[in-house]
């Protein structure tokens, strides 16, 4: 049942939320929209439990704040889309979890005392698999950097993720995954007082530009999948970037 | 093109290798792949003095275009469908203060020694500015509208190019002209919009 709160809150910038105002609001979202919303409560308890070590900069003058508000943005911000796909949504909550935790997520949530990294991440994934199933699995997957070789420079790092984001948004599930999080990294640096983190993020996710706009003009999947409304909404906060302006700042 | 024209004219090549060291009687702007209604450009350059004549190079005889290229002080406005020849002489009428504008192209064949980025991959001098474009992630609306051609047009031409170079799908298409030179080069028109 709406309250006077619940709706202050859906009507909140998403840059003026903190975790806990971001899980309200989305489990809001999730129950009004009749989702199973036990594996949405899960997927943040297990997201929240291994990034929680973890904090990122941005968020207006903030200069530090617990990572886990990253991938809640991302959820809500995709479901502010209208996006109302579950293994979408639950894949965005979970979307760094395996890249950046695979030791923890492999020994605390999935049982399993991993010998590698990889033999980690593949324990995670098959967990993700059992517990939320196939499709969830695999856009985490395809979320997850893939591990990269030593010894790149960070020009040759930047060129293999363009690359590999690329390859990945051919999926439309991936696509829309992706591009909130592009949108949390790269559209919002205005927010951010650091002019050097801007400047060096606008280098890293600038040549994604034309990858994600070249891919939301062949959108006859994305629409049949999410709607109209959706690809339009990815298409106007695309079009207002401003990251040739941060990557050229003089900092 | 200009190879055995050396005793008429002297090409200056501005690139990102390359900075002119004096002034030059003409600057030579190809519309290659630029919104040629940015006359913000046009302004810059007519106003620049190391520069002494602006000409347009393009396919682009659109009458409003060539009219406000013209109010911007440009002197010439020529097509690439000129052979070298003409295209020398036009330039020298420029030189000597006369305002040229060429005849509107027939969409034919290109003329020998005009050069354009993936021409050694077999893709026209039409298709390598759409490719150019896309690489630069603009829509297939937006395209048309740059162009001057119907949004079908541009879509034969995506078509015809994506079988050229290999490629199933857009994105695809963007990272192939990433990795081959079709990534607009910024810092031509940025060094004289810079003040030395």
């Amino acid at each position: 049942m709406p309250t006077v709160v619940t709706d202050a809150i859906a009507a909140l910038p998403l840059k003026e939320m903190e975790a806990s105002l971001l899980r309200g609001a989305i489990l809001d979202r999730v129950i009004d929209m009749g989702l199973v919303e036990q594996d949405f409560r899960e997927a943040i308890d297990i997201a929240s439990f291994l990034h929680r070590t973890q904090t990122r900069k941005q968020r207006g003058e903030m200069t530090l704040v617990h990572y886990i508000e990253h991938p809640l943005r991302n959820t809500l911000r995709a479901l502010r889309y209208g996006i109302v796909d579950p293994d979408t949504l639950i894949s965005i909550v979970l979307h760094d979890t395996v890249e950046d935790e695979p030791e923890q997520f492999s020994a605390v949530i999935a049982g399993h005392q991993s010998t590698s990294e990889h033999d980690a991440r593949e324990h995670a994934f098959a967990y993700l698999s059992g517990r939320f199933g196939p499709q969830v699995e695999a856009i985490v997957r395809a979320l997850s950097n893939p591990l990269q070789k030593h010894g790149l420079s960070r020009e040759q790092k930047n060129a293999a993720y363009v690359e590999h984001v690329a390859e990945a948004i051919a999926s439309p599930h991936v696509l829309v995954a992706k591009f909130v999080d592009f949108a949390d990294n790269a559209l919002s640096l205005h927010h951010s007082a650091d002019r050097g983190y801007a400047k060096r993020q606008a280098t890293k996710y600038g040549p994604l530009v034309p990858i994600f706009a070249a891919r939301l003009e062949d959108d006859d999947d994305v629409r049949i999948l999410f709607g109209a409304d959706a690809v339009n909404q990815m298409k106007a906060q695309l079009a207002d970037n401003r990251l040739a302006e941060f990557a050229t700042a003089t900092v | 093109m200009f190879e055995h024209y050396s005793d008429r004219l002297e090409t200056v090549e501005i690139d990102v290798n390359t900075d002119p060291a004096r002034p030059v009687d003409i600057a030579l702007y190809d519309s290659f792949a630029q919104p040629l209604s940015d006359l913000e450009e046009f302004a810059m350059l007519v106003g620049n003095d190391r520069i002494g004549q602006v000409v347009i190079y393009t396919w682009n005889f659109d009458p409003g275009v060539i009219r406000d290229a013209v109010q911007q002080g440009v002197r010439g406005y020529l097509s690439k469908a000129l052979p070298a020849r003409e295209l020398v002489t036009a330039l020298e009428a420029v030189h000597a203060g006369e305002m040229v504008v060429s005849e509107p192209p027939r969409r034919t064949a290109s003329v020998a020694g005009l050069d354009w980025p993936g021409r050694h991959e077999g893709i026209t001098d039409r298709e390598s500015e759409i490719l150019a474009l896309i690489t630069q992630g603009k829509s297939n609306a937006e395209i048309a509208e740059l162009t001057y051609l119907s949004p079908n047009t541009v879509k034969t031409y995506i078509r015809s190019v994506y079988s050229k170079i290999e490629v199933k799908s857009r994105t695809q298409a963007v990272l192939w002209g990433v990795a081959h030179g079709f990534t607009p080069g910024h810092r031509r028109i940025d060094y004289w919009r810079e003040s030395h």
